[in-house]
Formats: C-alpha cells, structure tokens, sequence
C-alpha cells in the first residue's frame, strides 16, 4: 500500500522499473505519459477496489449506482455464495423490499431452516419472481402458454358439445343459425371450396324462392296457367294437387320468407335423392311436415319443367322461370351439376316424352342463373328494382328457350350466339331488306345525286321536247 | 465502425506534415485548444505521444481522455486515425 501511495513520488526511472516488476511493458516515462503510466501502474499493484475505485472513479461508480440498488449491495455480499441466478433475482426487487433481504439473509444465518423456509416460500415469491421468469425463458414461456391454449380449447369445444348433443334439433338448428349467419354476412370468408360451393348454392336456392315466391304473390293467374297435367308424384297423397298447394302458398305469404334460411340447408342436403327417383322424394318430404308447400315448389318444377317445356310460349314460361331454376339449382355448384345428368333420366321417362328437353333445359337454368347471380347488374340493383331483375332473367330464359336443341351442347357456343342474337331481329321484312340494299348501294356509288341529276336532265327535256 | 468521415479520409490520404491537432479525426476546435495549451499543438506531436506510448490503443485513449477531456468516441477516433496513418506512411 505504501508503495502504491508512494508512486507519484517515483521518479521516471524508478517508476520504469516498477512497471518492468509488474510485468508491465517498458515505456519510456514522459511528461505526458507518466500520468497514464502510473494509473495503469496503480491497477496493476492494487488490485483492491478502493484503489481501482480511486483510480477510475466514474467507471466503478457510475455502474454500480445505476445497476444495483442501495439496499441489495448489503445482500448482495451475502448472497454470493447462493450464485448468479439470486444476485440476479434481487435486481428484481426494489431496494425497500426488506422481507426479501432478510428471507434471502435467513440461509446463511441458520443451517437447516432455510432451504425449508425457501422450499415453502417459493409460492408466494413466485409472484414477483414470476416476471423475471418468465423474461428470460421466453422459450418456457411459449410452452406453457400453448399448454394453455390446449387446455382451454378442448373445455371450450366440450361447453359446445354438450350443448349441442343436448338435442340433435337444437344442433341443427344451431348449425342453421351458423349457417344462416354466414348466408346473410357475406364479407365473411369461407375456408374451403365446398363451403364456398354450399353457400353459393344455398343463396341460389334463396333467390330463387324469392323469385318464386314474388311471382307466386304478384302473378297467381299466370302460374295457374302453368298446370302439370299428370305425373304419378302430382298424384300422391301427400300433395293431392297442385291448385292446393299453391293456394296454400297465396294463404302463407308472410310466414316462408321467415322460415326460408333453416330450411334451405336441408332442402339442399337431400336434393340429389329428389332427382333420382320420386318415392325418395317422397321420404325427403314426409321427413319434414312443417313446410310441405317449399318442398312442394322444389319438387313441382322436375315434373312441370319436363312437361311444359316445349309447349308454352316464351312469355307464360317467365312466371315459371325461376322455380325450374329453383328445382335444377341444386345442379348449380359442380359436384351436382355432373352427378344429376345421368340420374334424371328414370324420372323423366316416368313423367313425359319429352325429358330430353327438360334435362337439357335444365343443365342451362342454373348457368345462366349464376351468371345473373355474378353479373354486375344484380349486385348493381337495388332491391327496389326486382321487377326489373325478373324481366331480364324472364327475357333470357325466353330467349334461351327459343334456341334450338341442337345448339344447347355447348354451352359457350350457345351463350355466346344467344347474346348476339339477341341483338339482332330474326325476322327481317322485305322492305326493311331492300332499304338497306338501297342505302348500302347509296353509300357505294351515291345514287341519290345520280339520281337527281338524271331526273332533273329528264325533266328539262321532258320540257324542251313539250314547248318546242 | 460503421464509416469513416471526410476528415479521416483526408488525413490518412497523406502525409501530415505539419497539419494542425485539429485536423486530427475526432479532434474540433475544442479538444483541439485543449491539447494546444497542453502543448501538442501539431498532428505531429500527438503521433509522438501515440508512438511513445507504443501504440497501445488503452493509453493512448486514457491519455487522451486525461490529456484533453475527450470522449471514448472522440479517443476512439483519433486513435484510429493515427493507427491507420502509421500504417500508411510509417
């Protein structure tokens, strides 16, 4: 120590030499780098904190006064025995937290005690600690939580199961209120294509019953006029006839629009058994008393459609337009549209010769429906003007109706002339022919003025030759 | 280091010769009057010191730091100013 106070004294030489004793490399002693000399010197010697401290006072100083508090330096002396983890965790407590220091203090005064006292503390300390904890195994951290996630999620599908296997109609009606939720939310994005196929058959099926619905409440005189004239599923006991039925839609007006969201589900589940044969249709129906008359009106247009078809005139089919959409929109989304071709052949050589007409009538609706569904004039439309979205569905099912069978396989071909021909008159008279020829010639060799010329030159002579 | 400045360019790009302290990276007009009054007034005599030192970059910046008050950033920088320098042209 002496020789440490004693180092400002030394003379270069002898301070040379200190530095060669310590190990130091040998400088030359300056003016200017004795200063600098002697403090690494002093380091060198010392060793000891004050001395460090003395010679280096805003390093030692400043972190020790930031980094730890006043009260767990004390502890901290204590506690070097019990290793890095608690000198860390005291830099969790406050300084004021006394309980700690003297709990921490506890092991060292007494032998055996503490690590019982540590053992039956750890649960209330493990509060405060926890944040520290948890701070630095992040990785920990993430475990558990997930473990947490696992946990909650299985309680919360349980809470959903037991709900739901409580009933199996409240299940399906749940499934309906979900399901009727995301018909009428549609921003909501569905995950697969199934769904997205469902829900967008299920909203044909909607529209569709609207349509009906609409036509059957503004239009009774010219649905009636669209009668079936036999079919064996007509003749059923369950749907007497049809005048019924329909009768019973004009009674029930108000109440289906209501009722038609948990209903399209299940008319949809069970639409391909309808085209496969009528006794199934039978079971689907009977399976639901409750609305016969939209079962009714889903069934209706297999039979009508195939018998009506080519008799009627284009303008009395537009009442009837949308419900044999409504019975081939199942056939809307692609698995069905495929799976019903070969199937309703039994059904309509049941019902009428000429099925060929209907099937082929069928396939058609449902794409041009879409169509309707996904062009910009529906979305564009405001609801006030559904009467005008009729017509134009009207106006192309008529005009689809006009083509020929032959030009219905393929469907490209016939969307495409269909939408020329509609701009085009088919019959053209005579006259009409022969003022564009005139008009085409007039334009090719400007007649009208030769004309003129020519008859005014007649005219002069016819003059000349009568005066003179 | 993240990039040299204009100033170390400069003085690394020649030879010093009797340029002033203050065209020194890291040394401005402040640490620059205080290390003329403590009597290293050229670029020259601050190499000196640095040489004598033999160039340990922990005196050299201690020196510094004692010498003129300068900051580890501005010893860091001047240090490495002569570092480069000598190895250039010494």
């Amino acid at each position: 120590m002496a020789d440490i106070d004693n180092l400002d004294s030394l003379s270069n030489a002898e301070l040379r030499a200190q530095m060669i004793a310590q190990g130091l490399p040998n400088m030359p002693i300056t003016d200017s780098s004795r200063k600098v000399l002697v403090k690494r010197l002093r380091t060198s010697l010392g060793g000891n904190a004050a001395s460090s401290a003395a010679a280096s006072p805003k390093k030692a100083g400043n972190r020790r006064e930031t980094m730890q508090p006043v009260a767990a330096t004390a502890a901290d002396q204590v506690d070097k025995s019990d290793g890095l983890a608690k000198t860390r965790r005291s830099i969790a407590f406050p300084a004021s937290d006394t309980k700690e220091a003297e709990r921490r203090r506890k092991p060292e005064t007494v032998a055996a005690p503490p690590r019982e006292s540590e053992a039956v503390k750890p649960a209330a300390v493990a509060a405060k600690a926890a944040p520290i904890q948890t701070r630095r195994t992040s990785n920990t951290e993430h475990r558990e939580m997930h473990v947490e996630r696992v946990v909650k999620k299985p309680e919360t599908i349980v809470e959903e199961t037991m709900a739901t296997t409580a009933t199996t109609a409240t299940k399906v009606t749940k499934q309906h209120k979900g399901e009727s939720a995301l018909e009428v939310n549609s921003l909501i994005i569905l995950e697969s294509d199934e769904e997205v196929e469902e829900q967008m058959s299920r909203a044909l099926n909607r529209a569709e019953e609207q349509l009906v619905f609409k036509q059957k409440t503004v239009k009774p005189t010219s649905k009636l006029t669209t009668t079936t004239t036999s079919t064996q599923y007509v003749g059923d006991s369950l749907y007497p006839s049809l005048e019924s039925t329909r009768e019973r839609i004009r009674q029930q007006p108000l109440e289906r629009p209501s009722l038609r969201y948990e209903q399209a589900p299940i008319s949809y589940s069970q639409a391909a058994p309808i085209t496969t044969s009528t006794h199934q249709s039978h079971q689907y129906i009977s399976s639901d008393p409750l609305y016969p008359t939209r079962e009714q009106k889903n069934q209706q247009p297999l039979e009508r459609s195939s018998l009506n078809y080519e008799q009627q005139a284009p303008i009395s089919h537009l009442s009837q337009a949308p419900r044999i959409t409504g019975a081939s929109s199942y056939a809307s989304s692609g698995r069905y549209s495929s799976y019903l071709s070969p199937q309703t052949v039994p059904v309509k050589s049941t019902t009428s010769a000429a099925a060929p007409t209907a099937t082929s009538y069928r396939r058609s609706p449902p794409r041009n429906y879409t169509t309707e569904f996904s062009d910009d004039t529906a979305d564009d439309e405001p609801l006030s003007q559904g009467g005008h979205f009729e017509s134009d569905f009207a106006r192309n099912l008529a005009r689809l109706r006009a083509e020929r069978i032959g030009d219905r396989g393929n469907s490209i071909n016939r969307r495409i002339t269909g939408g020329r021909r509609s701009l085009r008159p088919e019959h053209e008279s005579t006259s009409v022919v022969l003022g564009r020829w005139w008009q085409s010639l007039d334009r090719k060799y400007n007649l009208k003025s030769k004309l003129f010329i020519s008859m005014v030159a007649l005219l002069l002579y016819v003059a000349y030759r009568v005066y003179y | 280091m993240s990039g040299t400045t204009q100033k170390y360019r400069n003085f690394i790009a020649e030879p010093m010769g009797q340029k002033s302290v203050t065209e020194l990276a890291g040394i401005g007009e402040t640490l620059g009057g205080r290390l003329s009054e403590a009597g290293f007034d050229k670029a020259y005599t601050v190499l000196g010191q640095y040489l004598v030192l033999k160039k340990d970059e922990e005196l050299f910046k201690d020196w510094m730091k004692d010498v003129c008050n300068a900051s580890s950033k501005q010893a860091s920088d001047c240090y490495n100013c002569l570092n480069d320098w000598c190895e250039e042209f010494l």
